[in-house]
């Protein structure tokens, strides 16, 4: 279980998150909706140890994690970022190499496990990353980031700038390592695909957390239908 | 033809530390985006230190290059444990690491005209003959030779740990995007200071070749101007272009000492990479790169 408690980030004089506390049941898929700017990208990179919170704690498992990003890799807790952030010059396989720095198995195994996953990347294993497809470079971000095998993953945003039908592949997939055991949490800007996938759903505004319920009730729910869902 | 073909050899030889000098350059240039000129620091220091091995404690050729080659590599974590690594961290401005590498460099520099003062000092000769006559009219250096086989051996030690190891791939893959190697569990200051290690021990190499070639002397640091000049010629940033451009350079301050005189060289030479440089802007190999300072 994932527990954010308290966090407030700010950015110079911008204020980022003001005290934002969420929670992310062991096996469950948490989304967190809220439009561009809220803060969603600064709560992902806050659990990464990419960005230092002013105040507040996230603890996984019911202990404090590690402040340096790497040890927070190596306890399970991962992110596939926002724009998928795949290296553009390195080939497939070197992508996933950097994504098993702390990996306790021999790379070749997981490796095999992921290509098993996403067979079109065992085919362009010696690809440049950068001349991959859109869908296929969120692929490899996807993979790139389990190969860490982690407990947690976030997923930032992970249908920026793909097509529709790669969409749809996308949070099948994301539902499918949910379904194999991982714990997950899913920022989107897309609402009616996070409500639909997720089991809880946080709203994030101008860096303060102002709704939360469970994702059925809030697809229903006349206030974010108007605001989220554009009904 | 002859007479070219010995300048081709010479301006090779020469190019070659060039290459080694800009690679040492380039490495810390592609990590953390800004022109490291400790780079020059660590050369002289470290070709003093070579010149003290050898006289104070009488050590071969060999075990002195490799004593050297890992104390440059020492002398360059620690400057960038002084010099960069909280810049780094708070992410600094690029105008404070130009500040904190040009400084260290000076210091490095005075710390040896302190010990030796500023006068010349020359490595014993390491070899019987001082050069090997190929035909009757075309001859190689000794020394020349040495730095061939010597930058040639670093460049593949080289080039193999970049696109062969996990740590070469991490150092790639820094220069790329260093937030997403450190989100993907990457432990970047590790990979840092392992790239400063590696840039330490080739300015080691350029180092003492550097002062086999002219002589031991402090202003040896500014040596890493022509380091730059190749790099930028290369492609700033491309490890590739790094090593062409030391070979270009090389090349054109030979045939150019040849054709204009030694006084008018430099000159000629800048000027050349002047023109070259507004017809193919990114360098040789290069794309463009977003220079800092």
């Amino acid at each position: 279980m994932l527990e954010v408690k308290n966090i407030s980030v700010s950015y110079g004089h911008i204020d980022a998150l003001h005290d934002v506390s969420i929670t992310v049941p062991t096996g469950k898929i948490v989304s967190i909706i809220g439009a561009n700017g809220a803060g969603k990208t600064s709560l992902v990179n806050t659990i990464s140890g990419l960005v230092r919170p002013l105040s507040g704690t996230v603890l996984f498992n019911g202990t404090e994690l590690p402040r340096q990003s790497h040890k927070i890799v190596a306890r399970g807790v991962v992110q596939v970022p926002e724009g998928r952030r795949v290296f553009a010059g390195l080939s497939v396989q070197e992508n996933l190499i950097m994504g098993s720095s702390q990996l306790r198995k021999p790379f070749k195994e997981k490796e095999a496990e992921i290509y098993a996953l996403f067979p079109i990347l065992g085919e362009r294993r010696n690809q440049q990353a950068g001349t991959l497809s859109g869908g296929e470079q969120q692929m490899l971000a996807i993979g790139r980031a389990m190969m860490s095998e982690p407990e947690f993953i976030m997923f930032d945003e992970p249908s920026l700038g793909l097509a529709p039908v790669i969409v749809k592949q996308v949070f099948k997939i994301i539902k499918q390592i949910n379904t194999s055991g991982t714990t997950i949490l899913l920022i989107e800007q897309n609402a009616r695909q996070a409500l639909g996938i997720s089991d809880h759903t946080y709203v994030l505004e101008n860096g303060h957390i102002i709704l939360d319920g469970p994702s059925r009730q809030m697809l229903e729910d006349p206030a974010v239908q108007k605001a989220y869902l554009g009904e | 033809m002859t007479f070219y073909i010995q300048l081709l050899i010479n301006g090779i030889a020469l190019g070659s530390v060039y290459s080694i000098i800009a690679l040492g350059f380039t490495l810390i240039f592609s990590v953390l985006k800004f022109s490291n000129f400790s780079h020059g620091g660590v050369m002289v220091v470290s070709a003093y230190f070579a010149y003290i091995m050898v006289n104070r404690f009488e050590l071969g050729f060999i075990p002195m290059i490799l004593i050297t080659i890992v104390f440059g590599g020492l002398l360059s974590c620690l400057a960038q444990l002084i010099g960069f690594e909280r810049l780094r961290k708070t992410k600094g401005s690029s105008m404070l690491f130009f500040v904190s590498s040009s400084n260290l460099g000076t210091l490095l520099q005075n710390i040896i005209i302190l010990t030796f003062a500023s006068s010349y000092y020359s490595y014993p000769a390491f070899f019987p003959k001082s050069f090997f006559q190929l035909t009757s009219k075309l001859t190689i250096a000794v020394t020349d030779v040495i730095m061939l086989l010597l930058s040639t051996v670093g460049i593949l030690i080289l080039m193999f740990i970049l696109y062969k190891t996990r740590l070469g791939i991490s150092i790639r893959a820094l220069s790329m995007d260093s937030d997403t190697a450190q989100l993907m569990g990457v432990n970047v200051s590790m990979v840092m200071a392992l790239t400063f290690f590696i840039s330490g021990m080739l300015a080691a190499i350029a180092g003492i070749l550097c002062g086999m070639k002219f002589l031991l002397y402090p202003q040896l640091k500014d040596l890493v101007m022509k380091g730059m000049t190749a790099s930028i010629l290369g492609g700033l940033g491309n490890i590739s272009g790094a090593l062409y451009g030391g070979l270009l350079l090389g090349l054109m301050e030979v045939f150019m000492t040849n054709f204009v005189g030694s006084s008018l060289q430099p000159a000629c030479t800048f000027l050349f990479a002047i023109i070259f440089l507004i017809f193919r802007p990114q360098g040789i190999s290069g794309k463009f790169v977003k220079e800092k300072v």
